[in-house]
């Protein structure tokens, strides 16, 4: 009987957490409805945003290629203002030998000028149209300041030249850019493969994947020469630091 | 004896800079090269170079890397080097002077810069 007893205990024990469980159960059935609720509300949201990143992805090679062609667009443009400083440049080497030709033909005929007067310095009137011939000649200076005008040509077009450094530089800011889009890119696709939705295709990018190697990240264009200053410091220091490590072997 | 330049860089426009500044500052004799290991193909191949002014950033072999190869090999281990870079900061330097650079330009850079740096490396060889 006693046994009887007993299992009627377990039983209602078991019956008690039965109706505790139900009690709770109705607390969070609302709770789990609400959780469900949220879910299908954000589904649509997170297929939106999946698709965004999708299209954006697809994108990115895009985006990559054109920054590609503004660099070959701006290398193609630079090398034709070379080409055409060197033409400027050829001119000028020209027209340099011509006004030293002229300089030279003009020296010349002041020398037969010269030995003319002396020739017919007992004829006072062929003396008068020598000394007005000899006096139609100044052209050695204004040959001297064409030849100083042309020299500023010179520089500015060498200053052109150096200028065009630029090109470079703005070339190694788009590289890495153009690293970071693929970089990111590569991320997405990592990210997207889970979603199974897309697989990067890497012949997108015109010209491959570049390296850090090819680039500097923080090359910048500034007056030239301006940052060399603190580079030599720095070279300076070094150097001092080798020459007293040596110094020291040697004390 | 005159100096006969190997100006290695990867970009068209900065060997027709540098290559015109050095013809501006009378050096007449110079090759060039695009990436580190046309450099050194160019090396092996021609005895005369003894100048090399080389870009720090290059595909397939890089300036610093060109640096090493040329002092590591007993030929070309005293060939004064000029790197021409626009890496500027502290640790590059530094890490170009280890490889034994014989000396440094940032660009963009001036003629005088580059006449002075050519001209202290000639003297003190």
């Amino acid at each position: 009987m006693s046994k009887i007893n007993s299992n009627l205990n377990v039983i209602l024990e078991k019956l008690g957490e039965m109706k505790k469980l139900f009690h709770y159960g109705e607390k969070i059935v609302p709770i789990i409805e609400s959780i469900t609720q949220f879910v299908d509300e954000t589904m649509p949201l997170l297929d939106n945003v999946n698709s965004s990143i999708v299209e954006s992805t697809h994108k990115m090679p895009q985006a990559s290629n054109q920054i590609n062609d503004v660099t070959s667009a701006t290398e193609l443009a630079t090398t034709e203002i070379l080409d055409l400083i060197d033409e400027i440049n050829d001119e000028i080497d020209k027209t340099k030998n011509q006004l030293s030709e002229i300089k030279t033909a003009e020296i010349e005929s002041l020398e037969i000028l010269e030995k003319l007067k002396a020739a017919v310095h007992n004829n006072p009137v062929a003396s008068k149209y020598v000394d007005e011939l000899t006096d139609k000649l100044p052209v050695y200076e204004i040959v001297n300041k064409i030849m100083e005008n042309i020299g500023k040509i010179e520089d500015a077009s060498y200053k052109i030249t150096l200028s065009l450094q630029v090109q470079d530089i703005t070339t190694q800011q788009l590289a890495a850019v153009n690293h970071l889009i693929t970089s990111v890119h590569e991320g997405l696709n990592n990210l997207l493969k889970d979603f199974g939705d897309y697989e990067m295709d890497k012949e997108q990018f015109n010209n491959g994947l570049t390296s850090g190697q090819h680039f500097d990240a923080n090359a910048k264009y500034g007056e030239h020469g301006q940052k060399q200053s603190d580079v030599d410091q720095i070279i300076n220091e070094q150097q001092k630091t080798s020459q007293d490590e040596i110094d020291k072997l040697f004390s | 004896m005159e100096p006969n330049f190997l100006v290695v860089d990867d970009s068209v426009t900065m060997r027709r800079i540098v290559t015109n500044s050095l013809k501006t500052l009378g050096y007449n004799k110079f090759a060039e090269a695009a990436d580190g290991k046309e450099a050194l193909e160019k090396l092996n191949a021609d005895d005369s170079i003894n100048f090399v002014i080389t870009d720090w950033n290059m595909p397939v072999m890089t300036g610093l890397e060109l640096t090493k190869a040329i002092r590591g090999n007993p030929k070309t281990e005293n060939m004064p080097i000029l790197m021409v870079t626009t890496r500027g900061v502290k640790e590059d330097i530094i890490q170009a002077l280890q490889a034994r650079v014989s000396n440094y330009v940032v660009k963009p850079f001036t003629p005088q810069i580059l006449k002075e740096k050519i001209e202290a490396i000639l003297a003190s060889t």
